[in-house]
């Protein structure tokens, strides 16, 4: 009798605990190194410059050129790039229909840099073909993008 | 040997209702559903808030009150117009209780068996909408949960000539965009969930559309591909 009720707990406890480490290892670091970019980016005026040579591609999806900001930082972080967005809602920039898609985009090339260590070479793959792995997730994000899009 | 073989069958065997059932809740918890419908009518359905993700997450004190023209209150301890790491500090923190809890929730369900009812559902239908063998749903399923143990399995089914180096490929583009989606969309994602105005688990349905897009987008160039490679 008393098993079940333990692996429940030990089950929440353990799934809670991940939570809070991912929150301290990943969360809370990643956060700090976008918010500061994004901090030099604002002081240096450097952010309308993003703007300005993004804005073709972004608004091919109906985004502010900013968003870009946003989806190269989620390249190389998940969490800074998607902290991006949160700026971006909070400042009025983007509308809560864009954080949905920008939620897709980053999610599906989230990282990718990352990755490449933790799947693409565990798993075996050719070398040579880690750019079109790359290639295929930036394409994935687009189509992410732009199904939101159609349907919101 | 055999006991060990009898044991792994009876453990299949046990992913039974309970499993499903479990797959279901989860499902329901997360999508929101119940959260709009406890919002409807003079609150007869505001019971079925409780069985809601969000709703049940439940929010930071206030700071307190102003009297009308004095200005305004911060919602929570993060303060207004913060920026940077200081910004950036403040703000994760806001975010790791409602990852614990989404975190905590989604280990009892997969302790129930959920994820191996739905590697289940999967294995029948995995050679039409991937073109792989059904003894990838595995991985496929724990790519869910985790990026390592996914495409280790990717390794080990190709080591074992399980599978070809095409499906190989099929399988990590599979896994390489977005990978542990249900911990990274509830952890790392909660930094935008708060405001979307769709149901919580529309984005993240769209985001596993793209992972079997990128699968096949694999599929259709895996052999001019790999002819041009080798």
């Amino acid at each position: 009798m008393g098993q079940p009720k333990e692996k429940f707990m030990a089950a929440f406890n353990g799934g809670a605990y991940s939570g809070l480490m991912i929150g301290v290892k990943n969360i809370i670091p990643n956060l700090v190194f976008a918010y500061a970019v994004m901090e030099f980016l604002n002081i240096t005026d450097l952010i309308h410059y993003v703007e300005l040579i993004f804005r073709p591609v972004m608004s091919l999806f109906g985004l502010p050129g900013a968003a870009a900001a946003a989806l190269l930082m989620g390249f190389l972080t998940t969490s800074g790039g998607l902290g991006i967005v949160a700026t971006l809602v909070i400042s009025g920039t983007i509308t809560a229909d864009q954080v949905a898609m920008l939620l897709v985009g980053i999610m599906c090339l989230g990282a990718s840099i990352q990755y490449i260590g933790r799947v693409l070479s565990v798993a075996e793959v050719r070398p040579k073909l880690y750019p079109v792995m790359l290639i295929i997730n930036v394409i994935n994000a687009f189509i992410g993008m732009t199904i939101v899009r159609l349907i919101i | 040997m055999d006991n060990k073989q009898d044991e792994t069958q009876l453990q299949e065997e046990k992913i039974g209702l309970g499993a499903y059932i479990a797959l279901v809740f989860a499902l329901l918890f997360f999508s929101g559903i119940f959260g709009e419908i406890s919002k409807i009518g003079n609150g007869e359905w505001s019971w079925l808030g409780a069985f809601d993700y969000v709703t049940l997450c439940g929010k930071f004190g206030n700071l307190g009150a102003l009297t009308e023209g004095s200005g305004t209150l911060a919602a929570n301890f993060r303060g207004v117009d913060g920026s940077g790491p200081k910004d950036a500090f403040l703000f994760a923190i806001t975010l790791i209780p409602s990852v614990m809890f989404a975190l905590g929730v989604v280990r009892i369900i997969e302790n129930y068996g959920a994820l191996k009812a739905a590697s289940k559902l999967l294995t029948p239908i995995l050679r039409f909408i991937l073109g792989v063998p059904g003894c990838s749903a595995l991985s496929l399923v724990s790519n869910f949960q985790s990026s390592d143990v996914g495409a280790t399995m990717i390794a080990n089914l190709k080591r074992n000539d399980m599978i070809t180096e095409k499906e190989q490929l099929i399988l990590t583009a599979f896994e390489y965009s977005s990978p542990a989606i249900m911990v990274n969309y509830f952890s790392i994602g909660a930094a935008v969930l708060a405001y979307l105005e769709i149901p919580l688990l529309v984005p993240m349905l769209i985001i596993i559309i793209c992972k079997f897009i990128g699968g096949n987008i694999m599929r259709i160039i895996a052999d001019p591909l790999l002819k041009r490679v080798k």
